[in-house]
């Protein structure tokens, strides 16, 4: 009989009036054992009565639907597991054998990698602890940005120090590239051979591949929910676009911004800039975490495991 | 003993019995009026405790009036107590003063173990709101906030977060459903202004959107997906254990049908780029309804998870076993703690 079903609710209704009958009847009979009888008939008739409202309550706003929601079930169950594990996973690890904690750095060829609107392949900086941690996925802050291999392993090298652990990737982007490289074509690289995760990234583009850059962004604005423009001129620093989402945050490197910019200034010498702008930009980033535990369901303990359902940004 | 502890209720409980065997034992004492009015007095004596009972079982349960003074309408906060191990989270009591809505009251404030261990870091934030009826400390009793928090953190699938329990309501009895009533108490205020300015003040937290998220179960879960709708530039994400879409009250200016309906926002309005979480237990039919309703109006740049119990009603039990994989959730979301 379902907890919530009319058939217990009348049931129980009919067996409080039943209880109320049967006290009024009985309560000068058994004269002897009067108190206990009597003490026993009113307690039986209150608890109906109680009970007769709290299943009514309990039809109407579905507390429990089932009495085994009623028992204390068994609560979460916190067996994530390891994390899908990337393509290069092993490769980090031989790796950063020989590098002495510091982060492993290295030329990414992607399938088809040639193809892309590179001037040279992505130089990948995964942070130290990588390898040690193989159920994390790890945010990734994405580069469009020239840049020497020496400033480049300098400015990673100060951002894991200053803003924690994060994937880099400096992309080596032409200026003719198109959006989809950026929301597109490197996201998927990235999550077939390493522990990424699936949003919250932070981009970081020089002058000339701003609009790039805030092209990916109103494309993607979850994917990339943090900008850092960097100028690097002497000039003072442009405002930042106004049409962008009103959620994304945006840093400028440069002179101050003017009063009312939303952009958030990074005053920084111009060979600090991109060390500026890659540890501003991870520290809007997630901390590498591992998978979410799984919702197991207490009540009822018989019925079959459903699979959670994530709907994707796409959607 | 507090109001909602089990004792309070089990002692009620004897009382109720005691009271319907005193009862019985008086019926025939007496003669005359006299016996009328011992009659009359021990038949209230048994309906007043037996619903006595009642109510405290019922604040057992949804941990409504934490304290005698929450019961006798007193504005305090619950004393809860502070957890003392090393590798443990503790928790803190700090008013907020009411400059923008009006509304001084307390709040608790869960602080990760790191927040010790790492003196200048600034963390990442939660508010955690309440169902109604209830108070904060259904967060912190029933569903044991505070030791899922350390779990999960220890764990690595958290980040070392400061979460708040603000209470929704400045009267236990008066459903706000978080917004700004007209004519009443103004908590949607409160909530994302109010406490928000009091916790920067007191606490190291991180002051910027991408470090602040919502969560709630029941009324509070509608609360987060309205609030984070509402103020996407100040909050990034939120998660609603079984949250309905709508208030189910009268705000007094109408927006109950429009601005606060999740589901009218969604149609009409641009959508913002948040992330949204909801789980409810399937056999919630309204909660679960109201989640697949909002995840299917949704779009870029929203986000919208929805995570499903199997069975499970509109209870405690499916909270707690969904908190945890929320704030998890939550987390992966949220700005890390600044260094």
């Amino acid at each position: 009989m379902s907890l919530t079903g009319l058939p217990l609710l009348l049931l129980a209704a009919a067996t409080a009036v039943a209880a109320v009958v049967a006290t009024a009847r009985t309560w000068r009979r058994h004269r002897r054992w009067a108190p206990l009888t009597r003490a026993a008939a009113v307690l039986l008739t209150e608890t109906l009565a109680l009970l007769t409202a709290g299943l009514a309550v309990n039809r109407a706003a579905g507390f429990y639907p089932t009495w085994a929601d009623l028992l204390p079930g068994d609560t979460i169950r916190h067996d994530t597991g390891p994390a899908h594990p990337g393509h290069l996973d092993r490769f980090i690890s031989s790796r950063a054998a020989h590098t002495a904690g510091a982060p492993v750095s290295f030329t990414w060829h992607p399938p088809r990698w040639t193809s892309w609107p590179v001037t040279a392949a992505p130089t990948v900086v995964v942070p130290a602890d990588y390898p040690q941690h193989p159920t994390w996925r790890y945010p990734v802050v994405v580069l469009a940005d020239p840049a020497t291999p020496a400033q480049e392993n300098n400015a990673a090298h100060a951002a894991e120090e200053h803003a924690g652990p994060a994937i880099l990737v400096f992309t080596h982007l032409r200026p003719t590239a198109t959006p989809d490289i950026l929301t597109d074509t490197l996201p998927t690289g990235l999550t077939r051979d390493l522990r990424v995760t699936t949003h919250s990234w932070a981009l970081v583009a020089s002058d000339h591949l701003t609009p790039l850059a805030l092209a990916a962004i109103r494309a993607t604005p979850t994917r990339y929910p943090t900008l850092v423009l960097i100028n690097d001129t002497d000039d003072p620093a442009t405002d930042a676009p106004a049409d962008l989402p009103t959620t994304e945050t945006v840093a400028v490197t440069g002179g101050p911004t003017r009063p009312g910019d939303p952009a958030t200034h990074l005053d920084a010498p111009p060979d600090d800039r991109l060390t500026a702008a890659l540890t501003w930009a991870c520290q809007q980033t997630p901390a590498p975490l591992s998978a979410p535990a799984q919702l197991i369901p207490a009540p009822p303990r018989h019925t079959p495991r459903h699979p959670s359902h994530t709907i994707p940004p796409g959607r | 003993m507090a109001p909602d502890s089990l004792a309070t209720a089990l002692s009620a409980t004897t009382a109720a019995a005691l009271a319907a065997v005193l009862l019985c034992a008086t019926w025939d004492r007496a003669t005359g009026l006299r016996r009328a009015a011992l009659r009359a007095a021990t038949t209230v004596c048994c309906l007043t405790t037996a619903l006595a009972a009642t109510g405290l079982w019922i604040n057992h349960q949804i941990d409504t009036f934490p304290t005698w003074s929450a019961l006798a309408g007193q504005k305090t906060g619950a004393d809860p107590t502070p957890a003392t191990g090393h590798t443990d989270g503790q928790l803190v009591t700090l008013t907020v003063p009411g400059t923008a809505s009006g509304l001084t009251l307390p709040i608790h404030a869960y602080l990760p173990a790191a927040y010790r261990d790492q003196p200048t870091a600034r963390f990442p934030v939660i508010e955690a709101l309440h169902g109604f009826p209830g108070s904060p400390s259904g967060w912190l009793n029933r569903l044991a906030a505070t030791r899922h928090l350390d779990q999960e953190i220890t764990a690595g699938r958290m980040a070392p977060t400061v979460v708040l329990f603000p209470p929704q309501t400045p009267n236990p009895l008066l459903d706000t459903e978080c917004t700004d009533l007209t004519g009443g108490p103004r908590t949607e205020t409160f909530l994302t202004v109010d406490v928000p300015a009091a916790a920067q003040t007191h606490l190291r937290i991180r002051a910027d959107r991408a470090g602040w998220g919502l969560i709630g179960y029941s009324a509070g879960g509608y609360c987060a997906t309205n609030l984070a709708l509402r103020h996407p530039d100040k909050y990034a994400t939120a998660a609603s254990l079984s949250g309905y879409a709508t208030p189910g009250i009268t705000i007094g200016d109408g927006t109950e049908h429009t601005l606060n309906d999740d589901t009218w926002r969604l149609r009409h309005l641009p959508q913002p780029a948040i992330a949204l979480y909801l789980a409810s237990g399937r056999a919630d039919h309204k909660a679960h309804h109201d989640a697949e309703t909002l995840a299917h109006l949704a779009h870029p740049p929203l986000t919208v998870t929805t995570n499903y119990a199997d069975g499970g009603g509109h209870s405690m039990a499916v909270w707690e076993a969904a908190e945890a994989p929320a704030f998890d959730w939550l987390s992966t979301w949220l700005g890390r703690p600044l260094h």
